[in-house]
């Protein structure tokens, strides 16, 4: 963040440097340790759809909850993850005709609810559906059920990208300094209570709601 | 939440010190962070998860902790204190009180403020952030100002909210004595624009006798004089409006029942005044008081002796404007803690208040006799403060809309309302900066003269179209508003170029760079402009074109923006 650019990091599950970013909302990934480092507090950045040019490794659901077998017994169907894979090629409508085609609109695709037609598409959308409509909450698994995982590989500038950002309020200094990087443009911002340690899953679906208000909610028009 | 025994061996600390941190122990033989809930919420982590292990120091200091009962506040590895949930806010007032704490981070000082809720102290922690954003981030103050407003709006009650300014500049001026020298232990070179050293001609008033002795006083605590003007605005009762209504009906009607609130009503209306009366007589011998609300006072004093005489004449109307005004000083006097300064701070907004509508003070006047000769308003401090202006603006929002209601008053359109001395100048001084007048021809540069003589009467240096090199006027949409056959056309349609010329106005003292005149364009002219003040009270003037009017507000701040 202090040189104003995502930067691809050694990815455990593909062996490469990778970005990662969820299409069409703020999506919580927990960590499964504890960490002094205020930076992984939770902070959620939104970026501009356009950035979808950028990504060149699309798939209909999150690989790394999917890697640390997360969705439970569904992990056998949906292994070998690469038959998900769809490539980006420079195509920011790819992710769009993904909810297109799997959920019918945006609205749905945010509440992971699949529609039927869905099922009557060639393979894997058939199997994609039975995923997306089992009730896996009572396994503990969350929304990133039905997230569309988007990998970059190159560099993500914040300036001319970045439209929204959620972050602890005690380090509204780090974002000053992060919107400095980035002037003349301040994106919207929300800096949520810091006054006591919040669990980040409760924080996690504040940011999920604030960011949908405040900006996804323009993108949500629907796609047909 | 569990009742069962929670071990404390560590912390997490993810924010930085000193922050809240997050406990860590065993609850049942599981490993668990404890983080903030409505209570607590515990959440089972991994053993070879990293947090800082307590030492036998440290637990010994901590003591017997609670999880569902305590939460954890770090200062470094080695120093945590516990505190009651139930006293996190006494907790955190007794952090903020100490100079030193988070000296380097005051947004996590404003986040414990947020906490505590209390305006004071979210005013001096808004204030010391904005500082440090001015230090080191100028260009996103405002922004961060305006998202702080935002949140303060939605988040706290009205008492906190409406003593907010929109403008965090304003803040500045609020802050009682007694935080100057906090402030300057952040910030050496803080200046505020109010010392006590700076005095305000106020006035000893006494109850029975009409004669005024001038006498100096001080102005302070300005902060409270604010809060109580917009708190007393805010006590809207709710029995006001049913009868408003009811005896709005009353006319037609003629319900015994309506008649009865109307006259528990007006008895309602005495009371208060005799409130006021006797509080007063109690006070005036420990306060001054400013010139203007004195005369104001004395006007209300007088006026109480036509009250029987007019009692039919009321009895016609719904709740006076007497009502209002006594409501408003009888919560001023009744009120122990209130200071010198306090009152002159009401007094001065009513002053302005009574300047700035000038019907209503024709109206004063009439009953005034000999004193209206006296009325002379010097508060000049008060006016070029932006936090009067931002104050007067929200009083005058709301009690121009009563004294509207009263049907005693009539609202007139701006361009009937010759601004203030001080007011002028300086819409004179903006307009000379910033207008770029550019006169397409000669007829344009009569016509426009003709606008400026109208709409500004600005005393010895009338303002010329030639005294402004660029400026381009905008016509084109004037015969769209000269529309009406009945009417003078020709009045009409200057009155109607007045009209737009105040819109130029707006548009031109939008794009000055001075917080100060944007913070007062949007407090007292854009709710005169959205035709929240009636501009057709008198059917002379249509209502105006508010789809223009939003067109130039909406590409004046688009300027703003770029």
């Amino acid at each position: 963040m202090a040189d104003g650019e995502l930067r691809p990091r050694l990815c455990s599950v593909f062996n490469e440097n990778l970005t990662y970013l969820f299409y069409g909302g703020v999506f919580y990934r927990p960590s499964n340790i504890l960490t002094r480092n205020a930076m992984e507090c939770p902070v959620a950045f939104v970026f501009t759809p356009l950035l979808l040019e950028k990504i060149f490794r699309l798939f209909p659901f999150d690989t790394g909850a999917l890697q640390k077998g997360l969705f439970g017994n569904w992990s056998k169907h949906l292994l070998p993850y690469e038959k998900f894979e769809i490539r980006g090629s420079g195509d920011y409508k790819i992710a769009s005709k993904l909810v297109h085609y799997i959920f019918g609109e945006n609205e749905l695709y945010l509440k992971g609810y699949p529609r039927t037609e869905c099922k009557n598409h060639p393979d894997p959308f058939p199997l994609l559906f039975d995923f997306y409509s089992e009730d896996l909450t009572a396994s503990g698994v969350d929304q990133r059920q039905c997230t569309i995982e988007c990998q970059g590989n190159t560099e993500i500038p914040f300036k001319g990208n970045l439209l929204w950002i959620g972050f602890p309020e005690s380090m509204t200094d780090d974002f000053a300094k992060l919107q400095r990087l980035m002037e003349p443009e301040i994106p919207l911002f929300y800096p949520y209570s810091s006054h006591a340690v919040f669990n980040p899953i409760e924080i996690a679906a504040k940011l999920e709601e604030v960011a949908r208000i405040q900006v996804i909610e323009r993108f949500l028009r629907r796609i047909s | 939440m569990s009742d069962n025994i929670f071990l404390l061996i560590g912390h997490d600390c993810p924010l930085g010190y000193p922050s809240p941190v997050v406990p860590v122990g065993y609850l049942n033989n599981t490993l668990v962070a404890v983080y903030a809930s409505d209570r607590v919420s515990e959440a089972p982590i991994g053993e070879d998860s990293i947090f800082i292990r307590h030492t036998k120091k440290l637990t010994k200091e901590i003591g017997k902790f609670d999880h569902n009962n305590h939460r954890l506040f770090g200062f470094s590895n080695y120093k945590v204190e516990k505190y009651p949930i139930d006293y996190e806010d006494k907790y955190f007032k007794t952090l903020l009180l100490n100079q030193n704490f988070a000296k380097t981070n005051p947004f996590i000082r404003l986040s414990l403020a947020k906490r505590i809720g209390e305006t004071q102290t979210l005013f001096q922690e808004i204030f010391l952030c904005a500082l440090h954003l001015r230090a080191t981030s100028p260009s996103f103050l405002n922004t961060w100002y305006e998202n702080q407003y935002q949140q303060i709006y939605q988040t706290y009650p009205n008492s906190v909210f409406l003593s907010f300014p929109e403008n965090w500049e304003v803040i500045e001026e609020i802050l009682i004595p007694e935080q100057i020298d906090f402030i300057k232990s952040f910030n050496p070179e803080f200046k505020p624009r109010y010392h006590r050293s700076e005095k305000v001609n106020t006035i000893p008033l006494s109850s029975t006798k009409m004669e005024n002795n001038f006498k100096e006083s001080v102005v302070d605590n300005l902060e409270k004089g604010f809060e109580m003007a917009m708190l007393s605005l805010g006590d809207e009762n709710e029995a006001y409006n049913i009868l408003k209504k009811a005896s709005e009906q009353f006319l037609v009607t003629q319900s015994k029942n309506l008649e009865k609130i109307r006259s528990q009503e007006i008895a309602r209306e005495k009371q208060y005044y005799k409130k006021s009366k006797n509080t007063f007589r109690k006070t005036s011998a420990k306060r001054t008081y400013h010139p203007v609300g004195a005369n104001l006072f004395q006007y209300l004093v007088k006026e109480n002796l036509a009250v029987e005489e007019r009692k039919q004449e009321i009895l016609g109307q719904s709740l006076s404007q007497d009502a209002i005004l006594f409501r408003f000083f009888h919560k001023l006097f009744e009120n122990e803690n209130l200071s010198k300064g306090a009152f002159n701070v009401a007094a001065g907004l009513f002053g302005i208040l009574l300047d700035l509508n000038p019907t209503m003070m024709k109206e004063i006047s009439a009953h005034f006799h000999g004193i209206d000769s006296n009325y002379d308003i010097n508060h000049r401090d008060f006016r070029e403060s932006s936090f009067f202006l931002n104050a007067t603006s929200k009083m005058m929002h709301d009690l121009l809309s009563r004294f509207e209601s009263t049907g005693f008053f009539e609202i007139v359109p701006i361009d009937q309302q010759p601004p203030h001395n001080e007011f002028k100048k300086q819409i004179k001084k903006d307009l000379t900066e910033w207008i770029k007048f550019k006169p397409a021809d000669e007829d344009t540069i009569k016509t426009v003269e003709k606008i400026l003589e109208l709409l500004a009467p600005w005393g010895e240096t009338p303002l010329s179209p030639k005294d402004i090199p660029t400026y381009n006027l905008r016509y084109n949409r004037i015969p769209e508003l000269v529309s009406e056959k009945s009417q003078d056309e020709t009045a009409l349609e200057m009155k109607r170029v007045s009209t737009i010329m105040n819109l130029r106005f707006v548009e031109a003292l939008l794009a000055n760079e001075s917080l100060r005149t944007k913070n007062m364009i949007k407090n007292l002219y854009l709710p005169v402009i959205n035709n929240e003040y009636s501009f057709n009270v008198k059917n002379q003037v249509k209502p105006l074109d508010k789809e223009f009017v939003l067109e130039v507000v909406m590409k004046a701040l688009s300027k703003q923006i770029k």
